[in-house]
C-alpha cells in the first residue's frame, strides 16, 4: 500500500502577463496587461517554478489567442511575464481554471489611462479523456 | 461596459527602489519614511526590505490603518517608488482595480 504523505500546501500564484503594440489609428502606444490567479499545490521551490512555467507556457498562448480574437491584434513584440510571491491560499482546494482579469493602457496625453476589458478564465491543467487508453 | 468599483483601502504600501545603496543609506530611508508617513497622521507597524531581483530593493510598509488606494500611491511616490509604475498604478486605481499595486518577486 502506498504511503501517503503530509499535504501539499496550496499557494496563490499570480502572474502578469504584457505586452505593447501602436495604434495607428490612434497614434498612441498601447499597453495589453492580464493578471492571471490560480490556486494550485506547491510545497518546495522546485514544485513552485514547475508550476510558474506550466502557468507561463499557458498564459502566454492564452494572451496571444484572447489578443487576436477580441482585438484582432496580432502581437509581433514579446510578451512579458511576471509573478508576485506566492501565498498561502485562504481555501486549501486545488482550482482547475485560472481567473484571468484584463486591462488595456492607452499613453494619453503623456499619462497612461486604463481600460476595462472583459475577465474570464482559462484551463490549467488538461481535460480527463472519456474514452482513452488506459 | 464594466462598471467602475471604488478600490478598497490598504494598509500596506508596495515600494520599488530601483537602486542599490549602503546599509546606512537604508537606515535613513526607513527614518525619512516614518517621518513621512507621521505627516499623513499614520505610523509604520513594520518597514521590511528585501533585495530585488535585477537591482535594488522591494520595500513592504505595514501601516497601523488602512489608507485610500489614491493616498497610497502619493505615498509610494513620496518613498521613491518607481515613476513608471506609480503612473500605472494611477491608471489601475482610476478603473477601479483592486490589485494595483504589484511586485514580481522569483520564487
Amino acid at each position: 500500500m502506498r504511503k501517503r504523505g503530509r499535504k501539499r500546501p496550496v499557494r496563490n500564484f499570480r502572474m502578469t502577463a504584457s505586452s505593447f503594440d501602436y495604434d495607428e489609428r490612434r497614434h498612441q502606444p498601447v499597453e495589453m496587461e492580464m493578471y492571471f490567479i490560480i490556486n494550485r499545490a506547491a510545497r518546495t521551490i522546485a514544485e513552485i517554478r514547475r508550476i510558474r512555467s506550466e502557468l507561463e507556457q499557458k498564459g502566454r498562448k492564452h494572451f496571444h489567442y484572447w489578443i487576436h480574437k477580441h482585438l484582432n491584434v496580432r502581437l509581433d513584440r514579446a510578451v512579458r511575464v511576471n509573478f508576485e510571491k506566492e501565498q498561502r491560499a485562504k481555501r486549501q482546494a486545488q482550482q482547475v481554471y485560472a481567473s484571468v482579469r484584463r486591462l488595456m493602457m492607452r499613453r494619453v496625453n503623456r499619462r497612461w489611462v486604463a481600460e476595462k476589458l472583459p475577465s474570464g478564465t482559462m484551463r490549467f491543467t488538461k481535460r480527463r479523456r472519456k474514452y482513452g487508453r488506459r | 461596459m464594466v462598471e467602475d468599483e471604488p478600490v478598497p483601502p490598504t494598509a500596506t504600501l508596495k515600494i520599488d527602489l530601483d537602486i542599490t545603496v549602503d546599509d546606512s543609506w537604508l537606515k535613513q530611508y526607513r527614518r525619512i519614511a516614518q517621518l513621512i508617513l507621521e505627516s499623513f497622521g499614520l505610523t509604520a507597524n513594520a518597514i521590511r526590505i528585501t533585495p530585488s531581483r535585477n537591482k535594488g530593493y522591494h520595500v513592504r510598509i505595514y501601516l497601523n490603518k488602512p489608507v485610500a488606494a489614491e493616498t497610497a500611491n502619493i505615498l509610494q511616490l513620496l518613498l521613491l517608488d518607481d515613476h513608471g509604475r506609480v503612473d500605472f498604478n494611477r491608471a489601475r486605481i482610476n478603473v477601479g482595480f483592486d490589485e494595483w499595486s504589484k511586485l514580481f518577486e522569483s520564487p
